[in-house]
């Protein structure tokens, strides 16, 4: 373990690639969390309730302290969205209530301007608050004081709730998690970069002239990159989760599990592109030429489902598919046991990758 | 043996840096491996260490092939690579350890062997010191100590002494020495043919790929036995004169240098008096003859036909 100690010796010391490697990563993809989830407050929400009930006022005072409430008028509301008054608009129907102590299935209505898909976050946002309201309303069993002491209790500790949200209602972390799975790549394949100064420095190839072994040379390297890269996850979780109490699904240990097993597995394609790359600027032209088109297949930056068929079975042979996999079902509450496949595919591509960057090179000096 | 290699051949594309090469190296040596930029000295050392791929050839280091015995053999030889291999970030210390630990040393023995090499070399008092302030000759000289700190059997030291300042030089020219009398055998492949002479106990001439000589100083030197060169030293000479001077049949070559004329005649066959002659014809001044000692350089320059610097 000589490598990976004197390497993480080099990078402590350097404080400038601490920065660019460690705390800007963090920094950057922490804050595109929550940028994009305090964007969302800056909606213009009308609120039309006609059921008038301490629920449905709840329900308002709920919606104002996250966004902008705007006064309208029924009979105005459709000028209004066509207008860009209002963004969206959420009408409480007479009864609703009522349906929702009965246990029934309560509908609000939602209205939303044509050109405008800025509302989509928030549309998330309001279904998971509506299904979190039904769920209590159907397990206070009609109580309306069990009911409502319930949804005090939701209001104030809102993310506690998460648990026993399913579906929608991370639906917004997963669009996010496509950047982190971004940054987890890039940062990763950049780490490897140490690697790519070894070789200009020649002690690469002096190593190699020693009785260390290219793969053990490379192994010591990706460990040392992959507590780098654990130390990252960890940090932005906590910011993100922590300080900022974003909705990350139910267990933030699986999705540091899913996001770091695809750090070292973006780590093991570094490896294996720095035996491609003769120097820095062409490893920087070939990462952006990989990285890009396999975010792109794999999801991380719209949902695959929208993309053809052919892309997406292109898409099954790319790692970032089965990281966002693993991220959506994360979020959506599977135990990383139920993620054994993706799991296991993500450590094959490492191993794929690792084998690829430590074949034995015979042209070691260029 | 400690280094032998038959019918070597490495190409780059077209062009073929190492030529149907065979050279061994007896134990004990300081092998002076001279030739001029490009002659395929670095090409040969790689293809040894196994760095670059050769298209076909046989080599033994230390009695053992380095594909299939690697490890066991690597252990017993030192590198010190042509180009400058240290860790800018690390300390002259901790490079030199770093090195000890890859080559198996452990605790209190690695200790003081990095200290040991960092003595040798002459940077004890600079060991905590960032190589990024080092000079050009201190740099040098912890590659040589990152190179022995496991006291190998045999060093290949590629150009150890390029573009540093003479006293740096000297220290590793004698260091050299030094490591010789220890009993390590010592490769160095180098195109100053001082250094070579001054140090080397057996030398082999490089140029285009192949070896074309080797040899002692004294059997090399030999080679060109058959041969006397003197330099005419006049002001400012003319074409005129050279002209002159190339009539006289004994004279093989007639040069116009920067100090004044190099003849080059046979052995023994000295015609002074018409030398003399023609100068005085030409109506030139005599400063005197120089009668050069044959050289490697000479030798080189008979082999090939080239000068070892261009
Ligand atoms: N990586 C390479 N690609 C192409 N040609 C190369 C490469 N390395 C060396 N050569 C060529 O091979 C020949 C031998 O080069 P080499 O570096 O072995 O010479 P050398 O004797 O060590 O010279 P120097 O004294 O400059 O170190 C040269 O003609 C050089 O141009
Ligand atoms: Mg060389």
């Amino acid at each position: 373990m000589n490598i990976f100690r004197s390497n993480i010796k080099r990078i402590l010391r350097d404080r400038t690639s601490l920065l660019f490697m460690v705390i800007l990563p963090v920094f950057f993809i922490s804050m595109y969390f929550v940028a994009t989830s305090a964007g969302l407050s800056g909606l213009k929400i009308g609120f039309i309730d006609r059921d008038q009930t301490p629920l449905s006022t709840g329900m308002e005072a709920h919606l104002a302290s996250e966004y902008v409430l705007v006064e309208v008028e029924e009979e105005n509301l459709s000028a209004a969205l066509l207008d860009g008054e209002v963004d969206y608009a959420v009408i409480i129907p007479e009864g609703y209530t009522r349906d929702i102590l009965e246990g029934n299935h309560a509908r609000v209505q939602g209205y939303e301007s044509l050109d405008n898909n800025v509302y989509r976050p928030f549309v998330i946002y309001l279904e998971s608050y509506l299904e979190a309201i039904q769920t209590i309303g159907r397990q206070s069993g009609g109580n309306e004081e069990v009911f409502y002491q319930a949804l005090e209790a939701y209001e104030e500790g809102i993310f506690q709730m998460t648990s026993v949200q399913t579906g929608n209602s991370t639906l917004h972390t997963e669009r996010s998690m496509g950047f982190l799975i971004m940054g987890i790549l890039f940062f990763s394949i950049r780490s490897t970069s140490l690697i790519m100064k070894d070789k200009k420095s020649k002690v690469f190839q002096r190593i190699l002239t020693s009785p260390l072994h290219l793969k053990q040379y490379m192994l010591e390297n990706i460990l040392c990159f992959s507590l780098l890269m654990l130390i990252q996850i960890a940090l932005i979780l906590v910011v993100v989760a922590g300080v900022f109490r974003l909705p990350m699904g139910p267990s933030l240990i699986n999705l540091f599990l899913v996001l770091f097993l695809f750090g070292v597995t973006s780590i093991s394609l570094g490896i294996s592109l720095v035996s491609l790359g003769k120097d820095q600027n062409r490893m920087a032209t070939i990462t952006t030429l990989i990285a890009t088109p396999m975010l792109m297949l794999g999801g991380a930056f719209w949902p695959r489902a929208i993309m053809p068929e052919l892309l997406q079975n292109i898409g099954r042979f790319i790692p970032v598919t089965w990281a966002m996999e693993g991220v959506e079902r994360v979020l959506q509450g599977s135990s990383i046991t139920d993620l054994w496949f993706e799991v296991l595919i993500l450590i094959a591509f490492s191993l794929l990758f690792f084998l690829l960057g430590t074949w034995k090179k015979e042209e070691v000096v260029q | 043996m400690v280094l032998n290699v038959k019918d070597l051949v490495k190409r780059y594309g077209e062009e073929t840096a190492i030529d149907h090469l065979g050279l061994s190296i007896d134990e004990g040596e300081i092998f002076g491996l001279l030739g001029p930029n490009g002659a395929g000295k670095t090409t040969l050392i790689n293809s040894v260490l196994g760095l670059t791929k050769t298209e076909s050839g046989h080599m033994e280091v230390l009695g053992k092939k380095l594909a299939s015995n690697g490890n066991g053999v690597k252990k017993e030889i030192g590198v010190v690579p042509q180009d400058l291999a240290i860790y800018e970030d690390l300390t002259a210390y901790e490079n030199v350890d770093l090195f000890a630990s890859l080559y198996g040393l452990k605790g209190q023995q690695k200790k003081e062997r990095v200290e040991e090499a960092l003595e040798f070399v002459g940077l004890a008092d600079k060991k905590k010191q960032y190589p990024k302030k080092f000079s050009g000759g201190m740099k040098r000289r912890l590659n040589i100590a990152m190179a022995i700190v496991h006291q190998p059997k045999l060093v290949i030291m590629d150009e150890p002494t390029v573009g540093i300042d003479p006293q740096s030089r000297n220290q590793i020219l004698e260091s050299v020495k030094t490591l010789n009398q220890r009993g390590i055998t010592i490769i160095y492949p180098s195109h100053y043919m001082e250094e070579v002479e001054a140090i080397c106990t057996r030398i082999a001439i490089m140029d285009r790929g192949r070896i074309i000589a080797r040899g002692t100083k004294e059997e090399l030197k030999q080679l060109i036995d058959f041969e006397e060169k003197g330099i005419l030293l006049v002001d400012r000479p003319g074409e005129g004169l050279k002209t002159a001077l190339k009539a006289i049949e004994e004279l093989n070559d007639v040069e116009i240098s920067q100090e004044g004329v190099t003849l080059t005649w046979g052995k023994g066959n000295q015609p002074l008096t018409r030398i003399m002659r023609i100068v005085d014809e030409q109506g030139y001044q005599l400063k005197g003859l120089k009668i050069q000692e044959p050289n490697l350089e000479n030798v080189f320059l008979t082999l090939t036909g080239k000068t070892l610097r261009d």
